[in-house]
Parts: structure tokens; C-alpha cells; sequence
């Protein structure tokens, strides 16, 4: 039994196949990475896997729970947690609020308790601070820590999205194009970083990306979509030398 | 030039950031505490009307400013709770049941609203509570047999476990101790999961619910204790008021809520109390002026002998008496802050105190608005 399975997955909005009969396994501590040209339907499929949408075929199964009929926000708590492609942080809060919120699945307060602010609230909460801080340290946002997300550039919000997600501690986790928009240097970061999240923190990564560079460095298995559908799965290697996947990107 | 030397945690949670901060609010307290001792009744009064008003500022900052669902029948709360104190006083309970039931009517009534709101946006929502609010406008003149409909429902000052409340400066205080519990309890909750629940749903659905946030519950407990909140205001006004007529929770006083947080500044405890100071002090404000001006003018045209500078007074003076021209000062000031200070007098606030800490190094571009293109810049 593999650590995160897809089967025969499949989602229809009207007459469009947007995702239509993808099977895939991903194995415990390995980086596997979704590619395929716009439109394929890769963030379909984590929007699948985080119970955004509701497949209309097909099942998922997480570390040997079926998570096919889960509510979305109990998938937190489950241990899986995503970043955004178009970045979704909480704008009008700090940096430090947005990772806060991430340990939400964790809390063990109650309304009352809350209301009150009891001792018991107050010792959670630095609790809470310090897993947050382990984040911080990790990805070095330091600086940024009371910042409000508003006045932060945009590559500095595309790792505080990666923070966020790992502040809910997640035994895997969904990076949705981890490196759009950014820089060839912040880039570079995130290759070490997506490598440090794997090797150090012990946490499979299912990430979708389109910079090939990115790809090959870090990824163990890729699969290559199109048209919601899988052509190829294999080492990065296989996958782009793959006439299927050449076909699908440059026509033909 | 000032900084915050942040050396634990606890720093974060605490009430207050440091020896400085706590010392100002201190002070602050002082000067409420002794503040009747030096005025006249009819000022003490006009304060009591700001303590109530902030309450309300709070209960709709909870909702708009930091769950961003944007309520129009919050004076359809005050009014349930209003009616409800005074007709469980009017059959004989002690004061603190009768509020009690009041606060938990106000707060059932709240989840009511909020279940249908769970599956609304915008300014759909926002169309709901006004419908609830002239459905419950409407249920206040007709349920004459607890409100007394049209005739009115006279309302006696509290007496709180013998402790009677007569005195004007005695209401004053016990609105007060109200209005500090509400904020220090709101405080609590904004500092905690929950309140961070709510900033997050303002901000990002998806991502809220994605990082383990319960929409539909959190959305409830907003509705619930914004309600809550504004039934407590409601027992209070309606000792306040003294005599409760339906006409009293209608649209206007809705609309008047959302103002006192617009203008107050969103998204700050310090905004619904600013808020309820410019909105509990405007009226009287403009009446004094409508008294004082012709006078100042006409003293000053005897003294310098230029007549036009007279009947330029009487001018303003007549101005201010017609009807509607406070309602139309309030529209004016709530355009000319959404133009000039989109985060209010509490963002006003920040400005100024920002240019003391760090004087001589402000720097105006500090607070540029500028223009941006990403998300949630466009949809605000």
C-alpha cells in the first residue's frame, strides 16, 4: 500500500473532462512532481486532493485512509497541507498571524476558554508560537515576522505560502508551482528548500511546476498530464524525453 | 526615536505591548474615571451615549471589520435586546436575569440570521439582514402585547441588587464597566484561534478553510456574538433612552452602525470606539454650533464693524437648523473619509503615532497608498 494513492481519479465541469481517469501512487519521502502544458489540469488535482472540488469518479486514499469524502477542512488535521498558485494569504493580517492560523488544526481550546483567555489558552498559544517559529527559522523570515502581508514583496509571500503550510505540521505536502513568478536566485532557494522539506523534515512533497530546471533537480518521479489525462510517468529524465510529452508541449 | 525590545513570547499575547502602552492606557482610564466629577449632567450623559455606541462599534466590528460580512440589521439586535431587557423587567425579574435573557434572545436571534448567511456573499448577505431588520422593525409595532406597539414601552433606570442606577453619573459608570468587559472579552478572542479564524475568512475563504477553519462555524459565532454584544448594547440603550418606540430600530440607525465602524477605521478594536465618539458627539456638536455660531459672528461684526461677517453667521446658524443637515454632514464626512483615510480615524491614529516614534525619521511615503494588482488589492 503506497503512502498517498490516486485512483482512476475524475472530474467533469459541464461536458469538459477536466480530470479523467488519473491513477497515480506517491511513495512516503519522495518528491513527485506533476507537469503538463496550461489547461492540463494539474491544479484540478489538488484542488481534488484538498476537497475543494468533488471528484465526480474515483477515489483517494492517504496513508491508508480513503479521504475521497472528507470535509476540506478537516484534510489539515489528516496531514496534508498546499500552497496556492495565485497566492491566497490572509493580506490584512502579519506574517506571523498567517503562520498562527496554520496551527489551527492543532488547537485544543474551546469558545469559552477563548473568551476568558484562561492559563491553559495562554500556555497553547506559546506553544503554537514556538512551532511557528521553528518555520521562521527555517525559511528564514525573521525580518518579516510583524510585517502585514500587504507591504511584503511577492517572493517573500511565495515562502511565507510554504511556511504556512508547514506550520500545520502535514506528513505531505502540495506545492501548487512553488516557483512562478519568481527570480532565477529565489528559485534556487526553493530547489534547496523543497530538497531540506523532503531530507530533513521527513515530509513527501507533491508539487506541481512548470520550470524544468526546478524539476529535474528536485523531483524523484514526475508525471507529465495533458488534456487530464496522464501520458507518462517516470524518472525527470524519461518523462521529458518522452515522445508523448514532447508532442504535448510543442505540438506535433 | 522609540522601539519595541520584544524579549519573550508572551509579549505577543499580552494586553498590552509594554510598560509605555500599558501606562497610556492607564492614564486613559484615569482621566475616564474622573471625567464626571468635572463635567456637567448633559455631557456625562453624552459620554454614557459614547460607551453605549462603542459596544455596538465592537459588536459590528467583530462582523465587517474582522469576518468581512457586512451586516445592515444590527439595529434590529440592539432592538430585540432592548425590548427583551425591558419587558422581562417590566415582569418583575431581577435586572441581571432580565439582561441575561435579553443578551441570550439577542444571540439566538444572531444564529438565525448568521445559518442563511453561511450560504450568502457580499452583498447578498448584506441584503438579508436588511430584509431581517424591517421584518423585526415591523414585529416590534405589531407584537403589541409585549412591545406595546406604537404607544411606547417606558423604561425605568436600573437597579442592580438593590443598587439603584438614578444618578447620571452612576449609569456612566456602570456603562463604562460594561463597555471595558466587552472589549477586554473581544480582545480575548481576537488573540486566540478564533479570532485569527475570522481575520482569516475576511481575507481568504479557500485558504481558511484549506488550513483547517470550519467556515460555516466560525461564520456562526461571528453572527452569534456580534449579536450577543449588540443585545447587551440594547438593555443599556434602552434604559438610556428611557422610552422604547419601534421607530427607534429603523434602517437609518443600521446604516448609522456601519458608518461608526467605516469611520472609525476597520479591521481595529480602536476604530468602533473611535467610531462611537464621532458619531455619539457629532449631533450635540452641531447643535452647539448651531447656537454658538450666529452669536461668535455677531460679536465679532460689533467689534470690527463689518456687518456682512453677521448675516454671514446667521446664515450658517439658519443652515444648521434646517432639517436633515445632520444626516447630510454625516454623509459628507463618511465620502470624505472613504476618499482621503479608507482605514478611518484609527488609521488616522496609527499616522500620528507613527511621526512621534519615530520622529525625526518619518518619512510620509511611509503610508503611500499605491497602486496593486494582485488579488485581494483589486477586489477591496
Amino acid at each position: 500500500m503506497s503512502f498517498f494513492s490516486v485512483d482512476s481519479l475524475s472530474i467533469n465541469f459541464g461536458g469538459i473532462k477536466a480530470v479523467d481517469g488519473v491513477t497515480f501512487d506517491v511513495e512516503k519521502g519522495e518528491v513527485f512532481t506533476i507537469i503538463g502544458p496550461n489547461g492540463a489540469g494539474k491544479t484540478t488535482i489538488f484542488n481534488l486532493v484538498s476537497r475543494i472540488y468533488q471528484p465526480t469518479g474515483g477515489k483517494l486514499v492517504f496513508d491508508g485512509t480513503d479521504i475521497t469524502n472528507v470535509a476540506p477542512h478537516r484534510i489539515t488535521s489528516l496531514g496534508i497541507a498546499r500552497t496556492f498558485q495565485n497566492i491566497e494569504l490572509f493580506e490584512h493580517a502579519t506574517l506571523l498571524q498567517n503562520l498562527l492560523l496554520a496551527r489551527h488544526a492543532h488547537k485544543r481550546s474551546n469558545f469559552l476558554s477563548e473568551l476568558l483567555f484562561l492559563p491553559s489558552v495562554r500556555t497553547m498559544e506559546t506553544e503554537h508560537r514556538e512551532a511557528v517559529e521553528k518555520a521562521i527559522d527555517f525559511l528564514d523570515l525573521q525580518q518579516y515576522r510583524d510585517s502585514f502581508i500587504v507591504n511584503l514583496p511577492y517572493g517573500v509571500r511565495k515562502v511565507t505560502e510554504l511556511a504556512r503550510a508547514l506550520c500545520t505540521d502535514p506528513k505531505l505536502l502540495l506545492l501548487d508551482e512553488p516557483s512562478s513568478g519568481l527570480n532565477v536566485e529565489e528559485t534556487e532557494d526553493m530547489a534547496f528548500w523543497i530538497q531540506d522539506i523532503r531530507n530533513l523534515l521527513g515530509i513527501t512533497v507533491l508539487m506541481v511546476e512548470h520550470d524544468m530546471s526546478l524539476v529535474s533537480a528536485v523531483s524523484d518521479r514526475v508525471l507529465a498530464l495533458n488534456y487530464g489525462r496522464p501520458i507518462a510517468v517516470g524518472s525527470p529524465a524519461e518523462v521529458q524525453a518522452h515522445p508523448e510529452v514532447i508532442r504535448a508541449y510543442l505540438g506535433g | 526615536m522609540r522601539f519595541q525590545f520584544k524579549t519573550s513570547y508572551e509579549q505577543d499575547i499580552g494586553l498590552f505591548k509594554d510598560k509605555v502602552d500599558a501606562t497610556w492606557y492607564g492614564l486613559l482610564a484615569a482621566v475616564v474615571l474622573i471625567l464626571p466629577l468635572m463635567m456637567s449632567d448633559y455631557y456625562v450623559g453624552e459620554a454614557t451615549w459614547v460607551f453605549i455606541y462603542a459596544i455596538c462599534g465592537v459588536s459590528l466590528m467583530v462582523l465587517v471589520g474582522y469576518t468581512g460580512l457586512v451586516s445592515l440589521g444590527h439595529a434590529a439586535f440592539l432592538g430585540i435586546g432592548a425590548y427583551a431587557h425591558a419587558y422581562f423587567l417590566q415582569q418583575g425579574m431581577p435586572w441581571v436575569v432580565a439582561m441575561a435573557l435579553a443578551v441570550a434572545i439577542s444571540t439566538a436571534s444572531g444564529i438565525v440570521v448568521g445559518l442563511p448567511a453561511l450560504r450568502m456573499t457580499g452583498i447578498y448577505l448584506t441584503i438579508a439582514t436588511l430584509a431581517f431588520a424591517v421584518i423585526i422593525q415591523e414585529v416590534f409595532s405589531r407584537w403589541e402585547s409585549v412591545t406595546k406597539g406604537f404607544a411606547g414601552m417606558p423604561v425605568d433606570k436600573p437597579v442592580i441588587f438593590g443598587v439603584s442606577f438614578q444618578e447620571d453619573a452612576s449609569f456612566y459608570y456602570l456603562c463604562l464597566f460594561f463597555l471595558v468587559v466587552v472589549l477586554w472579552l473581544t480582545r480575548n478572542l481576537l488573540r486566540s484561534p478564533t479570532g485569527r479564524a475570522w481575520i482569516a475568512i475576511r481575507d481568504s475563504e479557500i485558504a481558511a478553510q484549506s488550513m483547517g477553519v470550519n467556515l460555516a462555524i466560525y461564520k456562526s459565532i461571528a453572527f452569534a456574538y456580534s449579536a450577543a454584544l449588540m443585545g447587551l448594547a440594547g438593555a443599556l440603550f434602552a434604559h438610556k433612552i428611557a422610552y422604547l418606540a419601534p421607530d427607534i430600530f429603523n434602517i437609518l440607525l443600521s446604516i448609522q452602525f456601519l458608518l461608526l465602524v467605516i469611520v472609525g477605521g476597520l479591521g481595529a478594536l480602536h476604530g468602533a470606539v473611535f467610531g462611537a465618539v464621532f458619531v455619539a458627539l457629532l449631533p450635540p456638536l452641531i447643535a452647539i454650533l448651531r447656537d454658538s455660531i450666529p452669536a461668535t459672528f455677531s460679536d465679532v461684526a460689533r467689534s470690527t464693524g463689518i456687518g456682512v461677517i453677521g448675516l454671514l453667521g446667521d446664515a450658517i446658524g439658519n443652515f444648521l437648523k434646517k432639517p436633515g443637515v445632520e444626516a447630510g454632514i454625516f454623509g459628507l464626512i463618511l465620502v470624505l473619509v472613504i476618499l482621503l483615510e479608507p482605514l478611518g480615524m484609527y488609521g488616522r491614529w496609527v499616522k500620528i503615532r507613527v511621526f512621534f516614534s519615530t520622529f525625526p525619521m518619518y518619512k510620509r511615503a511611509t503610508f503611500k497608498r499605491q497602486k496593486a494588482y494582485m488579488r485581494s488589492e483589486r477586489l477591496r
